[in-house]
């Protein structure tokens, strides 16, 4: 297939370059950290003090730090931790927040008024101090990051929705799904839940991008994933005492999360023009 | 004399290769006096040409070729402070929703001394006189007082005439109305057609009037173009055109639009089984506000959708359930499918009350009681297949074994006129004739004993509205339904229906076979409806 037809195919059915764009930059990552150990040339965590400090070099692509760790192996296996970060830091709250929002909005009453004004509580503590605060109650690590944002993230979700099902289920469909005898389960799951799930799907994304950075600044505060793992927040902070003498030590787990959190965006943006056709 | 001389016009959608030609070289003159309908489908050109009259519409999407020559000047070519005299001044226009095209939050007298003020340059205090002269003139009672009324506390008919008032302010000498009564309920209307027959008399003015109704159309103008795919069909007086289409498409225009023939009076033998029993139901709605506790008059909070009704549903009965908007047809429509719950008063199904129903026979009711709605695309899961449409409520109900879903479904399709090919489609591929024959093909997919069409054609055009009506009789001689048929459209619940219901503000204020409603006419509302429907003679 030429490279014209390619094109002319993907405005036919509506995808956006940058999803594929965005696509191709998630699946590289996914690549990397399924086969970290066959890409990385070095052990991660394998000191070797007559090398510390080396300037990026055919041998050490993106240099060596401290301990003489390869960054560039560092930075690959990190993949899979924030990779790994990304996923199910949205997956949790995703759920939570969108099965709590149908129900909110399609019931109304009684239910709808405490469940957001549950929200509502939850929503006036600050994200990332309420965060913080359940991460250090829990201890350190991975599982309590997830915890946290499961019981903070899933506000956003319901918020939005509920507010897709106010609007889906006043249309015509809904009733005629009602007038067929169908149950209350069956109509929000099987013909509100395909309707008012684009903006959940696509807010996912974004925050997805929001999970990695959160992700990266717990470990940077030493609340997150804890040294020696190979994570890029950690990376980052390790790396800032140096950061006058050897820049490359943050850098390049920077420009990680920078190209990770660009996949994220892209998707994102391509994902609302494709799922938004047939409204 | 011709005021307004068209030649040529061209306009279509900008694309980056091509060109989308959307009105394809119409030429018309309108002269002095007259009053121009045109009439075509949805589609067909006629808002995007008058739009295209005083230039207004988004010239990054559009383009616009050809001549418009009013008072030798072409208005295509013309520059921006040119057309803005043009605008108001000489050419002004009135839209469809009247709602929608007047500010909330500006009083109505306000929003019309403003083009006095702006264009004419006269002092407040003359441009309230003005104001005041004018509202009478559109027939505002106690025009003093709604000078300072907001829109909102003005019903839809005189919100319209308010726009005609905001729009003859600055002594126009063309009126363009793009299908200015399409939101408005008859009797309303019929007024309306009067009040554009008097300013185009007593003020001499041109008009040119928009309608997809070719009824309201023929009711007012001298003179009509027929238009279709952005072309003119046929254009000449009003009675020849009427009388004598030489167009294919106008006849079938003509023979489409519902007839207002007098019908024989059957007498009808009620069958003695009676499917629905209504007693004494009222619905009210209350409005919930924490404020309320502390008011005494707690009868301000309740607003009335439906007041001590009594009705009976025989079976074999086609029942036409007319009445304006707001006039609480639609929702004992739902109340009868028991969508909504009554506030008083019991609804027999069967002799099964439905307040007190079980899960079997619930399952039950909901089988044997289907509606059709009035919006046909709303009324579709855009997510889901027309086959996926059809299927479900096949295995929810468990009408037939599995391997004969195929068969069904395609039994369906036959009986509603549609083809195979449609079942992989998603409802926004399909046009709104189509997506309503899906909407009759799912109501009927459980076998129902009993339908009910809440306005199923008024979102149509005229010529599919005629093909649907005709499907929905075929269908319940056929599989010998119990219709109920909500319009506001009296001509054609006249077509359809053997009993008619007149309803006004959720009272029932006459009922009874379709021949004694129409030619024994006992209620004066009743009558007022029926002067009212726009007639083609």
């Amino acid at each position: 297939m030429k490279f014209i037809d390619l094109i002319n195919y993907l405005q036919k059915k509506n995808i956006k370059i940058s999803l594929v764009i965005g696509f191709l930059i998630i699946f590289g990552w996914f690549i990397c950290a399924l086969f970290a150990n066959f890409i990385a040339p070095y052990d991660p965590n394998a000191h070797n003090l007559d090398n510390t400090f080396q300037y990026p070099n055919f041998n050490h692509f993106f240099g060596t730090d401290n301990y003489g760790r390869d960054i560039f192996s560092r930075v690959i296996h990190g993949s899979r931790i924030d990779l790994q970060m990304a996923i199910l830091g949205v997956v949790f709250p995703f759920l939570i927040g969108n099965f709590l929002g149908h129900i909110s909005g399609y019931f109304g009453g009684i239910i709808d008024t405490l469940l957001m004004r549950f929200l509502d509580i939850t929503m006036a503590f600050p994200f990332f101090v309420l965060v913080i605060a359940i991460v250090s109650i829990l201890g350190p690590g991975l599982k309590s990051f997830y915890i946290a944002l499961a019981l903070v993230g899933w506000v956003s979700y319901a918020r939005l929705s509920r507010s897709q099902v106010l609007v889906i289920k006043n249309h015509d469909y809904i009733l005629a799904a009602k007038t067929l005898g169908y149950g209350k389960m069956r109509i929000i799951f099987f013909h509100i839940l395909p309707n008012s799930i684009t903006p959940s799907l696509v807010f996912a994304m974004t925050d997805a991008v929001l999970v990695v950075l959160l992700g990266s600044a717990l470990s940077y505060l030493g609340l997150g994933v804890q040294p020696p793992t190979a994570e890029w927040g950690v990376m980052i902070a390790e790396g800032q005492i140096f950061i006058t003498t050897s820049w490359w030590m943050s850098l390049f787990p920077g420009l990680a999360i920078v190209f990770l959190a660009l996949g994220f965006s892209l998707c994102a943006d391509g994902l609302a023009t494709l799922l938004n056709v047939k409204e | 004399m011709n005021i307004l001389e068209i030649k040529n016009l061209i306009i279509g959608i900008k694309k980056k290769f091509s060109e989308d030609v959307l009105v394809n070289g119409i030429s018309f003159n309108l002269e002095k006096g007259d009053i121009l309908g045109i009439v075509g489908e949805s589609g067909s050109g006629k808002t995007l040409t008058c739009k295209s009259l005083i230039n207004l519409f988004d010239n990054s999407k559009l383009f616009c070729k050809g001549e418009i020559l009013y008072n030798n000047k072409n208005i295509i070519n013309l520059k921006k402070n040119e057309l803005n005299k043009i605008r108001g001044d000489e050419i002004s226009m009135i839209f469809q929703n009247p709602s929608t095209h007047l500010d909330p939050l500006m009083t109505i007298g306000k929003q019309i001394a403003e083009s006095f003020i702006i264009r004419q340059k006269i002092k407040k205090r003359d441009a309230y006189l003005k104001v005041i002269e004018l509202l009478k003139s559109v027939n505002i009672n106690n025009p003093e007082e709604k000078y300072n009324s907001y829109p909102h506390e003005f019903s839809g008919g005189m919100k319209q005439r308010v726009m005609i008032a905001s729009a003859l302010a600055c002594n126009p000498k063309i009126l363009i109305a793009d299908e200015p009564t399409t939101a408005l309920d008859v009797t309303v209307q019929s007024l309306f057609l009067k009040l554009l027959k008097q300013i185009n008399k007593d003020l001499d003015i041109s008009i040119i009037l928009v309608s997809h109704d070719l009824g309201v159309i023929a009711n007012v103008c001298n003179k009509i173009i027929v238009m279709k795919d952005g072309c003119i069909k046929e254009i000449g007086n009003k009675n020849d055109i009427i009388n004598n289409p030489q167009n294919a498409y106008t006849k079938n225009l003509i023979n489409s639009y519902p007839k207002n023939n007098n019908i024989k009076n059957d007498i009808i033998e009620n069958s003695k089984e009676i499917i629905f029993d209504i007693k004494k139901l009222s619905i009210n709605w209350k409005k919930s506000n924490i404020f309320n506790i502390f008011k005494k008059d707690k009868k301000s909070n309740i607003s009335i959708g439906l007041d001590n009704i009594n009705l009976q549903i025989f079976k074999g009965d086609r029942i036409g359930i007319v009445g304006e908007s707001g006039s609480g047809k639609s929702t004992l429509a739902k109340a009868i499918i028991n969508i909504i719950k009554p506030s008083k008063g019991e609804i027999f199904f069967n002799k099964v009350n439905l307040t007190k129903l079980n899960n079997d026979q619930e399952i039950n009711m909901r089988q044997n009681v289907q509606m059709i709605f009035q919006d046909p695309y709303s009324s579709l899961n855009p997510k889901k297949t027309i086959r996926n449409h059809l299927l479900e409520p096949l295995k929810f109900h468990n009408i037939t074994n599995k391997d004969s879903y195929e068969k069904k479904i395609n039994e369906l399709m036959i009986n509603v006129g549609l083809d195979n090919k449609f079942l992989e489609k998603y409802p926004h591929q399909l046009s709104g004739g189509q997506c309503q024959r899906v909407n009759i093909a799912r109501a009927l997919s459980v076998n129902p004993k009993i339908l009910i069409a809440d306005e199923p054609t008024s979102a149509l055009d005229v010529t599919i509205q005629s093909q649907i009506i005709e499907l929905i009789m075929n269908l319940c001689k056929k599989m010998e339904l119990t219709l109920i048929f909500i319009s506001h459209d009296l001509s054609v619940v006249k077509q359809v229906c053997d009993k008619v219901i007149v309803m006004k503000n959720g009272n029932i204020i006459e009922k009874g076979s379709t021949y004694n409603v129409f030619h024994k006419t006992k209620e004066n509302y009743t009558k007022e409806l029926i002067s009212s429907i726009p007639s083609l003679n």
